[in-house]
């Protein structure tokens, strides 16, 4: 199948967490994706733009974030960027569990990398962070570990 | 039905009615609150469905909390440590909290959480009622 890519620029506004998984998964579902692999990417967008309007903007809607999704080879490929705080100890924050805020359970990252097949975070503290994470659909993964494509 | 009380509000949220937006229905039932939930429970609506809860609790003074997630198409970790600090508002206060009927779409996360492991999971709410009257 053809390439295809689109680009989101959007404001760090808690309703753009919803727009951004919607529209990555409407996106995704290009791909022969389950519903459920679908909701997995639903889940690791909300997470990873939930984390730029949390912890990269500090919760202040008006500063930007990029989501860009593309499809290539059968598989689809997330990034979220933005340009806020940047995190400190990257280490520490990948763990379960770890949260400034006791109402969250600082499991984002752990979803992230369980419901993605990988996830690349580039961080550096007052420069931003950037998450790339790819998923393949699993029949796909499937059929071709097993020689059928 | 009986135990039913009143249904204590519905819908405090001053957001609308759009597809990414959430709704609640609230019922007191004997020393339980029930709430039915329709929508996401995502960084934009778990912060109001957190203090919609807490209002609730302390107007009713119940202490069991139910949610019906029957209506829920969408938690990610916003949702779950909303559910999770309502979890340990209810049990320091030596309640219950259960859960109903959580879609397929969303069990993975509920699972991959732990907060399965923590809390009951009912199918219907009858059984809920039952309990509530047994007691």
């Amino acid at each position: 199948m053809s390439e295809n890519r689109i680009s989101l620029e959007l404001s760090s506004h808690g309703a753009n967490v919803g727009v951004a998984r919607l529209t990555v998964a409407t996106f995704a579902a290009q791909l022969p994706f389950t519903v459920a692999e679908i909701e997995e990417i639903k889940v690791v967008v909300s997470e990873a733009v939930s984390n730029a309007v949390i912890h990269g903007y500090s919760g202040e809607p008006g500063h930007l974030i990029r989501v860009e999704a593309w499809l290539a080879d059968g598989e689809l490929g997330i990034e979220v960027r933005d340009q806020g705080r940047g995190i400190h100890d990257l280490p520490a924050a990948r763990q379960a569990a770890f949260s400034s805020d006791p109402e969250r359970m600082g499991l984002g990252f752990v979803f992230m990398e369980n419901f993605s097949d990988a996830i690349e975070v580039e961080s550096q503290p007052g420069a931003g962070t950037r998450v790339v994470m790819r998923k393949r659909p699993q029949g796909q993964t499937n059929a071709l570990a097993s020689g059928r494509m | 039905m009986a135990g039913d009380r009143r249904i204590i509000s519905e819908n405090p949220q001053p957001s609308g009615r759009g597809v990414l937006q959430l709704r609640m229905e609230f019922r007191a039932v004997d020393q339980s609150l029930v709430v039915k939930l329709w929508g996401d429970l995502d960084l934009q609506t778990a912060d109001g469905v957190r203090r919609a809860l807490e209002g609730a609790l302390e107007q009713s003074k119940a202490k069991d909390l139910y949610l019906d997630l029957s209506h829920v198409t969408f938690i990610d970790s916003s949702g779950l440590g909303m559910l999770l600090g309502r979890y340990k508002r209810v049990m320091r206060a030596g309640g219950v909290m259960g859960l109903i009927n959580p879609l397929p779409v969303v069990r993975p996360i509920l699972e991959l959480s732990g907060l399965l492991k923590l809390m009951p999971v009912y199918e219907t709410e009858p059984s809920i009622l039952k309990e509530t009257e047994a007691r």
